[in-house]
């Protein structure tokens, strides 16, 4: 488990984190969102130990971060530049990662390079941009560490590979004891991959949350009210979050468990009636506005 | 992972990075000592068949500057790589992809600093022992490198590794302590140059600002205070002491470098633990150094403006000017430098205003000498020794510079070894200088008036300078430097009390301390020519003894009447090829009753004008600013004359008396006797003695150039050479 507890981290004068508390668990995919200066790479940074927190501290299992070679062996960092030596192939790179990384799988590097097409002796300086992100999460697969930390990694990253990463993680994570922690500034990027997202704005965690546990309290409902008194007295005892309507067809964000809104609904007897799934950012708006964030500024 | 085995990992992963810095080094120490060594026999090969050079000779020069320290072309490539190799090794400091790449990975700070530290090491340290065996074993086989003088070269090749070592460690500095690959560059060169800078700008304010102040000589540490300027120790130190196994006067600088390489070391290892991440891409690393390298760097810059625009105005106004200046240029330059941004100039003037006021403080003190260093002299009680130099009455004795120059530097010797106790005649003096320095400094400065302060603008007074060394009780000895009239009677009184005494003498005429292996021959020049003449050691022997007998027998009140007879050189011929085989001077005067005995007794000439009777002929030439004056004579009575009222330059400024009858006339004489032709450096000492064709040739060209001014006082030059016709 990766804790922060108060983190801060200043850059001159510019508060990149501020008294940030967080809480990861082990074995989900935790999400990073943020926009630009948020404070997601810095986060990254100090839990990789990269950076030390001015004040606060972050720690794995209670060890701290900051450096510490034991806990440090526990994740893989990418950072959002990826970073290789000049003038290296993918081949270099992993013997430089066996080296230093005692888990270090090459027989699952040469496997996954196949896989993903990636030729182990070219030249790294001749990969596209998606090459070397797709090279930087097979070193961090393959180093088989508790912890992978992505910044911005699917950025760059084609919906086909995207998928491939994504069904890479969930395989490890079937596999073995296995936490990607991925930083985006993309809410949309990270709908279908994570189990729990933390929001950071300005320095500060909004909120963290199990996607699965804010889905069952928030609901989208489609419908057409019988007539405008049957409306008034359904969003009366309803928690509307958000309220739209094409003519008559309403399209409702409810706050509330799903029988407590069908029970409501039904006894309002509505022309039509249909439960739709949430997007992340619809469930975003309703945590955020809870709040008192207006979620449009703060993601995109 | 064992410890042990990720560093030797990390050490195997860090050479695959840096193998252009390899092959840097490999082609470096290639060309600097193989190369190098091999050219350099073909030119000994050359010179010894045409008997240009000795064997020993060459051996000597083997072991020193082709397979020794002092090789050249090895220093270059020393400092080069150690730079090329720190920048290069630590450039993930300047980028910061790839020190998140370095500091996420599961390894201490430390343990990828040794590792990169040491293949730094390594990269250089392999190529060069490999080409050096190879220039010993060359060296041998040509017979240019004794095998009893491998230590000397493995001592050398060691001292060079501990100097890398050095030089890449403080390259290395720079790296941590900044954040980007042209600042690093500047730090280096900052690191190098600050210590001699600092040095060379308070010996420049001293100079300008404290006309007491007396150079005595590099203080001890000005050799450590540069790892450049340790190099240059050793390699001086080594090619001085060239014939010795292992020169001993070179171990203590390789010990200092050893220990500064270790020290700065573990500077850069605990200054790695603590720099930030976030440094890369910034100027400089730790935010709390900025102010502190700002101020020091505009300072130091600042004071030397002022210098030199107060050398090129001649003013003081142009010396605040140049302050000015300094402090504005370096605040903008340095601001810019920080922050990558023009704009910076206009910000942080907190540190600007810092500096101007350390600034200012300097200059004060130095202007007004609040701790009265310029008027300083200690009470006598508080002395032990002390020693005095002056250009007056000095002239009769030379002694061998103890630096091995070869220069004959009477007055250093006087610094350095004279040990006078009485006190109350130096005091006086002292005091006087120290009076008059008090009274005239602030117009000097002001006035841009140094060089005239120190030998007094005032026509009715000699002004001499003084100076004074202090052995003082609490062990330290100080020196000063005053301007002292010698037409006062007191002031004469005294000197003439020290001059006399033998603690004097002693300090002074080094021949008298010295024994008789120091010297071997013997030569002087007379109307007859060059005499050269080995002695034996008991002759040695008792022309010391003669010496020092009329030397502890003289007295100023007698000699200052006295005019010079000779002057006698004593050589040392073995010493010919190391610097000089100058050792020590004679200037010998008529109350040398014993030295003119012991001269007499081994066929010495005691007169430079020895072989005037057998001189048929002379030639003159004198030289004067519009035409030289050529005058001739083979009359025996006009040949006595012109040399009665002349003197050999040299013995003419040996003369006690300020107040003789020297002429700014000089002029060559080309004597033609039995013996040959032999040719002599005359000053015109008395004129009316001259005879009447010389004196009408000189007052002739004075008509009809100088514009009515007298002999004595005519404004002339040095003599050009007569031919040999």
């Amino acid at each position: 488990m990766i804790k922060a507890e108060n983190l801060s981290k200043k850059f001159d004068d510019i508060d990149a984190i501020k008294g940030l508390d967080l809480t990861i668990e082990d074995g989900q995919v935790f999400g990073l969102i943020g926009t630009n200066g948020a404070g997601k790479s810095t986060f990254l940074r100090m839990a990789a130990g990269i950076l030390k927190p001015d004040k606060g501290s972050i720690s794995i299992d209670g060890k701290e971060i900051f450096e510490n070679p034991e806990v440090k062996e526990d994740f893989f960092y990418i950072s959002d530049d990826t970073a290789f030596f000049s003038n290296t192939t993918p081949a270099e790179m992993a013997s430089f990662y066996q080296r230093i990384y005692k888990n270090f799988s090459m027989q699952r590097f040469v496997e996954l390079m196949g896989k993903f097409g990636l030729e182990r002796n070219r030249k790294i300086s001749t990969f596209s941009k998606g090459m070397k992100k797709q090279l930087s999460v097979i070193l961090g697969i393959c180093a088989m560490t508790r912890y992978l930390y992505c910044d911005e990694t699917f950025d760059g990253l084609d919906p086909v590979m995207r998928q491939a990463v994504k069904s890479l993680f969930a395989g490890d994570m079937a596999a073995r004891n296995f936490t990607p922690i991925i930083a985006s500034h993309n809410l949309r990027e990270l709908e279908d991959i994570c189990d729990t997202v933390g929001l950071l704005h300005r320095g500060g965690i909004i909120l963290s949350k199990n996607l699965d546990d804010a889905k069952a309290d928030v609901h989208k409902l489609q419908c057409v009210f019988r007539d405008d008194e049957s409306k008034e007295r359904a969003c009366k005892q309803l928690c509307v979050i958000t309220e739209e309507n094409r003519g008559k067809l309403y399209t409702l964000t409810i706050r509330g468990t799903e029988e407590e809104i069908e029970d409501i609904m039904r006894a309002e007897s509505p022309v039509y009636m249909e439960m739709l799934p949430l997007s992340l950012e619809e469930i975003f708006i309703s945590e955020t506005g809870v709040e008192g964030y207006d979620i449009k500024k703060i993601i995109c | 992972m064992t410890s042990k085995r990720l560093f030797a990992n990390l050490c195997s992963e860090n050479r695959k990075r840096r193998l252009w810095p390899a092959a840097l080094s490999i082609a470096g120490n290639f060309f600097a000592q193989i190369v190098y060594a091999i050219l350099m026999c073909g030119v000994y090969d050359r010179r010894l068949l045409s008997k240009l050079t000795i064997i020993g000779d060459v051996q000597n020069e083997y072991v020193t500057k082709i397979a020794g320290f002092a090789n050249p072309c090895v220093l270059l490539i020393v400092c080069g790589l150690a730079f090329i190799n720190a920048l290069q090794g630590f450039s993930y400091l300047f980028d910061q992809r790839t020190s998140d790449l370095y500091g996420a990975l599961p390894v201490k700070r430390e343990k990828l600093f040794d590792a990169i530290s040491l293949n730094g090491v390594i990269l250089f340290v392999i190529p060069y022992i490999i080409c050096h065996i190879f220039v010993m074993i060359l060296g041998v086989s040509k017979g240019y490198l004794p095998v009893s003088r491998i230590p000397f070269c493995i001592g050398g090749a060691l001292a060079i590794i501990i100097c890398y070592c050095l030089v890449y460690v403080v390259c290395i500095l720079a790296s941590v302590m900044t954040g980007h690959v042209v600042v690093a560059a500047l730090a280096v060169f900052v690191f190098m140059v600050a210590g001699p800078a600092i040095e060379y700008i308070i010996q420049c304010y001293m100079l300008k600002f404290m006309f007491s102040y007396y150079v005595s000589g590099n203080w001890p540490l000005n050799d450590y205070i540069s790892p450049l300027w340790i190099i240059f120790k050793i390699a001086n130190e080594t090619t001085y002491n060239m014939k010795s196994t292992i020169p001993a006067a070179a171990v203590l600088p390789v010990v200092i470098a050893a220990v500064l390489a270790v020290v700065f070391y573990i500077l850069c290892r605990y200054l790695i633990k603590k720099r930030p991440a976030e440094a890369a891409g910034k100027a400089i690393s730790f935010k709390i150094t900025k102010p502190f390298i700002k101020c020091i760097i505009s300072v130091v810059v600042t004071l030397y403006f002022g210098l030199l625009f107060w050398e090129i105005s001649e003013s003081f106004l142009g010396f605040i000017f140049g302050i000015v200046c300094g402090l504005v240029i370096t605040h903008a330059v340095i601001e810019t430098i920080y922050e990558f941004d023009f704009k910076a100039s206009f910000t942080h003037f907190d540190t600007l205003l810092i500096s101007t006021g350390v600034v200012a403080i300097i200059v004060m003190i130095f202007l007004f000498d609040p701790f009265q260093y310029d008027t300083w002299i200690p009470r006598t009680d508080r002395v032990v020794t002390s020693a005095i130099s002056t250009n007056y009455g000095t002239g009769n004795s030379y002694v061998p510079s103890w630096d091995g120059y070869g220069t004959r530097d009477v007055s250093g010797y006087q610094m350095k070894y004279m040990k006078l106790t009485d006190q109350n005649s130096l005091e006086p003096i002292a005091m006087a200088g120290a009076r008059y320095t008090k009274a005239q400094r602030l117009k000097n400065i002001f006035d841009n008036y140094a060089y005239e302060y120190s030998t007094g603008d005032d026509d009715n007074k000699s002004f001499r300078s003084v100076n004074v060394r202090w052995d003082l009780k609490d062990g330290r000895s100080v020196y000063r430097r005053f301007s002292v009239d010698f037409s006062d009677k007191d002031i004469f009184s005294n000197f003439e009390k020290i001059f006399d005494s033998d603690e004097y003498k002693y300090g002074t005429f080094g021949l008298m301390n010295a024994s008789a292996d120091e010297f071997k021959s013997l030569n002087y020049s007379d109307l007859e020519g060059y005499h050269d003449l080995e002695l034996k050691t008991e002759d040695r022997e008792k022309l010391i003894e003669a010496y020092k007998k009329d030397i502890l027998n003289q007295k100023l009140e007698q000699i200052k009447n006295e005019k010079p007879l000779i002057e006698l050189n004593l050589t040392n011929p073995d010493l010919a090829r190391e610097y000089s085989e100058d050792r020590y001077g004679i200037v010998v005067y008529p109350s040398y009753k014993n030295l003119l005995k012991f001269m007499e007794d081994n066929c010495i000439s005691t007169d430079w004008k020895s072989g005037l009777d057998s001189t048929y002929n002379v030639k003159v030439s004198v030289y004067a600013d519009m035409n030289n004056i050529e005058w001739e004579t083979s009359d025996k009575e006009e040949i006595k004359a012109l040399l009665d009222g002349s003197m050999p330059d040299s013995l003419a400024y040996n003369t006690f008396n300020d107040d003789n009858d020297a002429t700014n006339y000089w002029m060559n004489v080309e004597a033609h006797s039995e013996y040959g032709i032999s040719n002599i450096y005359l000053r015109i000492t008395d004129i009316k003695k001259m005879p009447e064709g010389f004196r009408k040739a000189i007052e002739d060209y004075e008509k009809k150039y100088v514009d009515g001014a007298s002999i004595k006082t005519g404004n002339t030059g040095w003599v050009s050479l007569v031919s040999n016709q």
